[in-house]
Order: C-alpha cells, then structure tokens, then sequence
C-alpha cells in the first residue's frame, strides 16, 4: 500500500505530471492523424525518452498510449477515417452523427466514453495487478516459457490474417532473437561472421522499421496521399455530454468490462473490443432494448460511446499481464516492455518487489493519463481537428526523419538506422504478404524470454520434458495451444464443408 | 489467381530456405545432453517450426482448402510500387549519407525528394514546407537532443 501512495507521490509530482500531460497532448495528437499509430509514436519516442530517469520517461510513453486511444475518434467522427484501428467502429455511428451536424456532441461523447472506459478499467486493475502479482512469483521457468509460447499463439490466432502465416510471423522472430551471443555459453549464434550482429538485433530499431517505416512505405503505395481531408465546425458542451453519459452509464459499463477483459488476452488489440461492444449496442437497438429514434448508421449516439470506453478499456487490461507476467497485451505493451528492458528492467512476476517504483508508477500513471487525456481533449480539439487539414505527405516524410534518426540514436551508430530500414522493408512485404507485423515483434521480444525459461526449466529437472506437463499452469497453456490449434482445424474442416456444398 | 499462388508459393519457398540456413548454420554447435540444451537447439526448434507451418501452408494451398486472398498480393504494378521503391531508395541514401553530410543539409534534400515523390505540389510549396519541416527536425536532434550535427 504504501508503494501506491509512494507511486501516487511520484506521478503527481509537478515535472512528472507535465511529462504526463505532454504525452497524453502527443498521443491524442497521434491518435488524430491516420496513418499515425500508438506503437509507431511509442517506437519512434523510445529514444528521445531514454535518457530520462525510467519513471519519468514512461509518463511519457503511458501519456501517448492512452492519449491514442481517445485521438483516434476524432477523425473517425470528423472524415469516416479512424486515426487508429481502435476507432473503426466509432466511425460507423460517429460520421452519421457529425453529417447531422452534430459532430461537436459525437466527439465529445467519445471523449467522455474514453475517460469513463478508461478510468473504470484502471480502477479494476489495479487491485487484480495485485492479486495476480502474489501468485505470479510461484509461477515455474516451465510455465513462463509456455505462457510466452500461448501468447504467440493467441496473437497469430486473433490477428486477423491466416493463422498459419501468424505463426510463421512469430517463428521468424524467434530465430531473429536469436541472432547474436548465447545467454549461457557466450557462443556466437546465426552471426554469418558479421561483428555487428554479435550483439544481436537491436530491438529498438527494429520495431521503429516494423511500425514506422513500413508504415510510410505502405502509404506510399497508396495512390491518395497528397489529397487534404474536408473538416467540418465543431462546438460541444460538456455538462450535457456528462448527462447524456450518465443516462448510457449500463451500456459503458458492458462496453468498460468487454475491453478490460480483451485486453488481458495477447493479440486482442482495441479495435475487437470497439467491433464487439458496436454490436452489443446493435443488438440492444434491434431487439428493442434500447430505445432509440434513429435505426444504426443514422448516428446513434451509443454506438459512439460503446466503442470508445471499450477501446479505451483495454489499456487497463492489457497492462496487467505485461507489468505482472511480461507478456504484452498488444502491439503498444509490446513495445512498453522492451523499453522497460532497454532501461534494464524485467517486467514479470518479480517486477513489483525488485523495482517497485517504476512498476506502481506505471500502474498510477496509467489512470491519471485517463485524466490528462480528457483535459489535453477538452483544450485541444478544436486545433487537432483543424490540423487533419495538415497534407498526410508532410506528416509522412517528417515521420520518416523521426523514424530513421530515431533509429539511430537508440546505439549511435550508423548499424541501427540500417536496421530501422531493414526491417521497414521486411514490414512492408509482410504487410502486403498478409503476415502478421505484431506476430513478428512479439517473437523478437519473448524469445529471448521463452529460450531462457525453456533451458532453465530444463536444466533444473536435468533434462526432464515432462515439467511441461507436470506443471499445472504449464499444462493448460499447452491445452489452450492445443486449442487454438484445433479451432483453426475445425474452421478449415467447415470452410472445405462449405465449398464442396 | 495463379499469379497469387506463384507469389505464395514464392514467399514459402524463401521462408524453407531460410529454416534451410539456419540448420545449416547451427550444424556445429552439438547435440542436447540431459538438461544442457545446447546453443543451436532452440534456433532449429523455432526454424524447424517455421518450415514446418510454411509446409503445412502449402499442403493447403495445394489441396485447395486455402486459398491466397486477393488482398494479400504483392500486385508488381508501376503504380503500386513506383512510389514505395522511390521512397525506399531516398531512405537509403539519406542513411549511408548520414553522418558524412551535415544534417540540415541532408535532412533538407531528403525532405524535398520525399514531398516531391509524395505528390506535393506546385514546387514552391513543395520547397517552403521542406524548409520548415527542416528547420522543426534540426532544433529538435540538433540543439535539443544533441543526436545529429
């Protein structure tokens, strides 16, 4: 408890929570422009942030996650176009609503949800962070390294593309974490004789190549670029939009727990839990549940604020595994957790006791940003929406710039930017191929995790194969791999079924 | 719809050929020994697997229970990747010239070469937001960050 209130401390300390504010601005303001993502912002920020202390750094980074989150509606409202996945639902009922003419009560609707979802969220995590984090030091080497092995499985499953190609996405960043020195004999591994890679591949760059880079690459075979948005007049009332939240206080709170419990599933980003409370709240107009005088796709005003407190939702969710197993939740967890090991800090069941100030910082710091989010919006909206004005070409090759000499200065050498653009490459045929990009860094980062654990669990029991199944965490993240594996069978058997009727 | 499979087929084979390298690389480092794995076995289990799931892929593709979807094609078409190639070239000259150009000046170019390739027009305007950009990108690594020079 009295690490929390430490934490609390900390995070309300005046140059802390400007840094908090600052990301939270950052990340709304990411949110906004599409094309822009969390783990793009997160990736390319990771080495302007680095040379701060660690928890002063991660306001930073947990500012500009949450602040994504809420930026993505406002696009999604003002152009049919999320600035993130996460807001493709709230266009449905948002771009209705705003060619009413009501786009000022629809963004603040989303703006209010996002709070509502995300502070709700928070409020839940952390006494389960809690709970979980004194069972997870009983947890074996045995069973992290086959929660790591389901996590890459639930994420090339739930990814959305073909589960086998998610898989051959994870596989390929599991032999790229091995590149380098082995962790226990000092062996040189899959270096092809090059001095450079005797380190291995830096982390850091190469997600910037993953997310930012193919990024601009993919938009760039994209023939509307140079094209400006049409933007229409905003104006909103926030007391009303209060009321109006109050009377949908059922409906967030559904949409507040379908997010928070996707989000603890690896692979389940934002933009599933935003479809699945938009058909919640489909579901309840057509069975009449929910009165409403306008049919879906006319502007219901709940088909907003589902979405966007469930969307919002998932940061709390998706933060228990990473601080309390170090398994991410989603691609901007991900890339939190390798910024948390570059400051030389393991997430995972010893996190809490071993480095207790940055592990609660991060906790608190994830529900105020739900604050400094809903200020920075209040403050800010009017100049974000005048600023998709801005041509997606300047924000793009400005990106580029960011991306490539964010790249180097993670080692500051001219090796690292020549992975940033490497792996941009990689990202780009991946993307156009249909494997899975969040597959891949996820197998980067967890297999240096699942390789230690898997050895250490094996040398403890001399040899012994059956702790895999001895195990009882182990063993039933064997059956859900099992599972997964089965339901893509099933699927394909049904799918044969089908085509042959 | 054959153009998909030769392309799919293409990228399977690529992906064997490096689970191929990676056996192949590994080839000396031992064999496991009661509970010290040695340090090629958990490259060639993740290789192994990843040939594996691309065989599996094929099997299916050959059995006809999975198809390429159409979204999923690299189409080779001047105006899909004319751009991307043009874009990906400017980014490799501004990496190898990193360091050996002062950065303004490089930035700058890149950032003319990068709007021009992206369609901003007419050229003046083009210029005029490069010199911005520039300048925003030159405080924030140079005199804030101390990154470039």
């Amino acid at each position: 408890m009295e690490h929390l209130l430490s934490a609390f401390g900390n995070v309300l300390y005046p140059t802390n929570l400007a840094l908090l504010f600052a990301g939270s601005t950052l990340g709304l303001l990411v949110g906004v422009l599409p094309g822009l993502s969390s783990p793009m912002a997160l990736a390319i920020l990771i080495p302007v942030a680095f040379g701060m202390e660690p928890v002063s750094a991660f306001m930073i980074l947990i500012g500009i996650y949450v602040g994504t989150k809420t930026g993505g509606a406002f696009s999604a409202i003002m152009m049919r176009t999320p600035g993130t996945p996460a807001a493709a639902a709230t266009a449905m009922e948002g771009y209705p609503m705003a060619q009413r003419g009501e786009a000022g009560r629809a963004l603040s609707l989303a703006i209010g949800a996002s709070f509502v979802g995300g502070t709700l969220s928070w409020l839940v995590a952390i006494p389960l962070v809690g709970v979980i984090g004194l069972y997870a030091v009983r947890i074996s080497s045995a069973d992290l390294a086959m929660i790591g092995i389901l996590a890459l499985a639930a994420v090339s499953s739930l990814s959305g593309q073909d589960f086998l190609k998610g898989l051959m996405a994870a596989a390929l960043g599991l032999v790229l974490s091995t590149i380098g020195l082995d962790e226990l004999s000092g062996t040189p591994r899959l270096t092809m004789g090059s001095y450079h890679l005797l380190g291995g591949i830096p982390f850091l760059p190469a997600i910037i190549g993953l997310f930012a880079v193919a990024t601009v690459l993919v938009d760039a075979s994209d023939g509307s670029i140079a094209k400006p948005p049409k933007v229409q007049n905003t104006g909103y009332t926030v007391l009303q939009v209060a009321k109006e939240l109050w009377v949908m206080r059922k409906i967030l709170a559904v949409a507040t727990t379908i997010g928070s419990l996707l989000g603890v599933v690896p692979g389940v980003g934002s933009d599933t839990a935003g479809w699945l409370s938009f058909a919640y709240v489909k579901k309840l107009i057509a069975s009449g549940r929910l009165k409403s005088d306008r049919k879906i796709g006319e502007g219901v005003p709940h088909g907003v604020a589902a979405p966007e407190a469930a969307n919002n939702a998932v940061t709390g969710g998706a933060t228990i595994p990473m601080l309390t197993l170090g398994i991410p939740g989603d691609g901007s967890t991900a890339i939190m957790l390798g910024a948390l090991m570059l400051f030389g800090l393991q997430p995972g069941p010893l996190f809490f006791r071993e480095s207790p100030d940055v592990a609660y910082g991060i906790l608190v710091a994830l529900g105020i940003a739900n604050f400094t989010t809903l200020l920075a919006a209040l403050m800010f909206t009017r100049p974000f929406v005048s600023i998709l004005k801005v041509d997606r070409a300047i924000l793009l090759g400005s990106v580029l710039v960011l991306a490539l000499v964010g790249g180097y200065a993670s080692s500051n050498t001219g090796y690292a930017m020549l992975i940033a653009l490497l792996f941009g490459f990689l990202g780009f045929f991946m993307h156009h191929l249909g494997y899975s990009i969040p597959a891949l860094a996820l197998g980067l980062i967890l297999g240096p995790v699942i390789e230690s654990n898997f050895r250490r669990a094996l040398l403890i029991t001399r040899g012994d194969f059956w702790v895999f199944l001895t195990s009882p965490i182990s063993l039933v993240c064997i059956i859900l791999i099992l599972a997964i594996g089965g339901k893509f069978c099933v699927d394909l058997l049904k799918k044969r079924k089908f085509q042959r009727l | 719809m054959k153009a998909g499979l030769r392309q799919e087929f293409s990228v399977l084979l690529i992906i064997l050929a490096v689970a191929s390298l990676v056996f192949w690389e590994t080839r000396h480092y031992g064999e496991f020994t009661g509970g010290q794995i040695s340090p090629g076995s958990f490259p060639r289990l993740a290789a192994g697997m990843m040939g594996v799931f691309a065989v599996l892929r094929a099997s299916l593709l050959i059995a006809g229970m999975a198809r390429p979807r159409v979204e999923e094609r690299l189409p080779f078409s001047r105006d899909v990747l004319a751009r991307p190639v043009a874009v990906a070239a400017a980014m490799s000259a501004f990496v190898f010239l990193f360091g050996t150009i002062p950065f303004f000046l490089l930035t700058l170019l890149f950032l003319i070469v990068v709007f021009f390739i992206f369609g901003v027009r007419p050229l003046t305007r083009l210029f005029l937001r490069a010199g911005l950009v520039t300048a925003v990108l030159y405080v924030l690594f140079s005199q804030i960050l101390h990154i470039a020079a």
